[in-house]
């Protein structure tokens, strides 16, 4: 099977891993990849929570809210993961920490 | 392995995300412990909030080009204010039907793969989800018989281009061998240096062509069937279908199938013979739209055959086959899209005090003047008429057709834009001037329009009911942008340049 993916967009920073496991890249998880799913999650269940404010199903509808925040926020950290990890973000923390 | 999603990361998203939603409306929408809630506005919230996540997934380094990403964009920004017109609507409707909220997000998953699509096998895969949630969407007010029937229409005529469109795609697989996109232009330009001719290629590209002008409710394909059941299938359908569903059919599909063809056409050697097609449904699409739209009484049907017209122009964007042609084309697909959304804001809120007619609009400027002043503002956008963004996007169309020597088409869309003018200041004189007398005696009024505003007497009083905050937030935000774009065009421009310059490389 070809995993190249790189095919159609060449990576404009250092290469550590053209194709890393899913095990790697959540290990990558930087401050900011942590923040961002926090923020989402959180902003997910705030809206999931005020939504049901009005049809009177303020828990049930906070925990959807959080659920799709919880998979955005996951998913969106996951890609800049694995976009420094192959390159195609700035990668300047994980070479260092790959050249030691 | 796992890794080879991530390109496609918005869309695996979104259809996880309608899944939990639609898990959540029909748990607690049958809920006897909290007494069967409405769910319209929260399913709404939480879809709104699911198009704004996918927002983030963008970058343009998973993206295939520019143009893609344009498109995507533009696309997820239309679904998100179709949603948020429907927080309301629907209860003022009497219309508590959460699935259609469910429903808007997955035929934008499909035409986010559509835009995309490489290849006529993909291409194809994402037109039929997407139409299939279609006819279901505008069908979904299960107790109107005129939504029952736009649904019905919608199947029934929505089937016959897929076949063409699918049957167009085997001939070109049988002549060639190929289905991608990027093999096919390697054939087609092998053929265009030899000077090779081939009936099949030529006849399978003329098949797709004819398919997505059907979808894209072109002239004359719209009034071909015509012919035959003597019905007008595009605004028979945007009539019968609920308000927000009508807006969503007006710039969804235009955005994805004008994407996909413009991605066609450049791949598929463009040829005179195409491209002369594409002008004539240009042309009549452009007359048409104008004049079908002058005998109208009614508020919604104008504005579906205002869009099936200013389809028409839009598709002078990618006629033209230039960058400069594609570069109008995403320059009129944004501004088009702003200036729908705006307009069915309106309708959708004047609609929750049983709006219908034209001759309604009588006491607008009398009882809610910031509405009619919005609504004037939209319509003469629509109507192109400077210094508002529709001229801005009419003007570079024309220019685009001038540019590659299609001297006949920019004159007849200025002619048809005169005459839109005619049929777009029907709708705020009338709002200004009320009364089915003064629908007639239009004309006349449209240039005595501020003294009639201020001084005439309306035939039809109507007390229309406050706008919701949400309507007037989205009516703030396109409005804003269709007055002020022409102080400074430059990134529209310059953004849209560079993606259509992605396009072709």
């Amino acid at each position: 099977m070809n995993t190249d993916i790189t095919a159609s967009a060449k990576p404009e920073y250092p290469v550590l891993d053209r194709n890393p496991p899913f095990t790697r890249v959540v290990g990558n998880f930087s401050t900011l990849d942590y923040l961002r799913f926090v923020t989402i999650t959180g902003v997910s269940v705030t809206v999931g929570y005020l939504s049901g404010i009005k049809p009177g199903i303020k828990g049930p509808s906070m925990v959807t809210g959080g659920l799709i925040g919880l998979m955005g926020g996951f998913m969106y950290a996951y890609q800049n993961s694995a976009g420094r990890i192959m390159g195609f973000f700035p990668n300047e923390d994980e070479v260092a920490r790959y050249k030691k | 392995m796992f890794n080879l999603f991530l390109a496609v990361s918005p869309e695996i998203f979104i259809i996880n995300a309608t899944s939990i939603l639609l898990i959540h409306g029909v748990v607690f929408s049958t809920s006897k412990k909290y007494d069967y809630p409405p769910l319209v506005s929260n399913v709404g919230w939480l879809g709104l909030l699911s198009v704004t996540i996918a927002h983030f997934f963008w970058n343009n380094l998973f993206r295939r080009d520019n143009f893609t990403y344009f498109c995507q964009i533009l696309l997820l920004l239309s679904t998100a204010g179709t949603i948020s017109m429907c927080f309301d609507s629907s209860e003022q409707e009497r219309f508590d039907a959460f699935e259609f909220i469910v429903l808007i997000p997955l035929p934008t998953r499909s035409m986010l793969f559509m835009i995309s699509a490489h290849d006529s096998i993909a291409m194809y895969l994402a037109i039929e989800p997407q139409s299939l949630c279609f006819y279901v969407i505008a069908a979904s007010k299960r107790k109107s018989e005129f939504s029952t029937e736009a649904g019905s229409k919608y199947l029934i005529l929505g089937a016959f281009p897929s076949g063409i469109l699918l049957f167009g795609c085997s001939m070109i697989y049988g002549s060639t061998g190929a289905t991608h996109f990027d093999q096919l232009a390697k054939i087609l330009t092998g053929y265009e240096i030899t000077g090779a001719r081939s009936s099949g290629i030529f006849m399978g590209i003329l098949f797709i062509a004819v398919g997505f002008l059907f979808k894209i409710t072109a002239v004359p394909f719209r009034a071909a069937i015509s012919l035959l059941t003597l019905y007008m299938w595009a605004p028979d359908i945007y009539e019968g279908s609920p308000t927000p569903v009508t807006a969503f059919l007006s710039i969804a599909p235009k955005i994805s199938i004008s994407a996909n063809i413009s991605r066609v056409s450049i791949y598929g050697s463009y040829g005179a013979t195409l491209q002369q097609i594409f002008f004539f449904c240009s042309i009549a699409s452009m007359i048409l739209g104008a004049l079908a739209a002058m005998a109208q009484t009614k508020v919604k049907r104008p504005l579906a055959h205002s869009s099936i017209g200013h389809v028409g122009y839009i598709r002078t964007g990618f006629s033209c086959g230039t960058i400069e042609g594609i570069q109008a084309l995403l320059i009129g697909l944004f501004i088009y899209a702003l200036m729908t959304i705006d307009a069915f804001a309106i309708v959708s809120a004047l609609r929750q005090t049983r709006v219908k007619y034209i001759a309604d609009l009588g006491a607008l400027a009398k009882t809610n003047p910031i509405s009619a002043i919005t609504f004037s503002i939209t319509m003469f956008s629509y109507a192109g008429i400077p210094p508002l963004a529709g001229f801005c996007s009419k003007f570079y169309l024309f220019f685009a057709a001038l540019g590659c020597g299609a001297y006949f088409l920019a004159p007849v869309g200025v002619v048809t834009s005169v005459i839109g003018c005619w049929a777009a200041g029907r709708l705020p004189r009338v709002s200004q001037f009320g009364g089915p007398k003064a629908v007639l005696r239009a004309p006349f009024y449209y240039i005595r329009l501020a003294k009639r505003m201020f001084f005439d007497t309306p035939r039809t009083w109507i007390l229309y009911e406050p706008m919701d905050r949400d309507k007037s937030l989205l009516l703030a935000m396109t409005s804003s942008f269709i007055t002020s774009s022409f102080l400074y065009p430059s990134p529209l421009f310059s953004v849209t340049h560079q993606m259509a310059l992605s396009s072709y490389l």
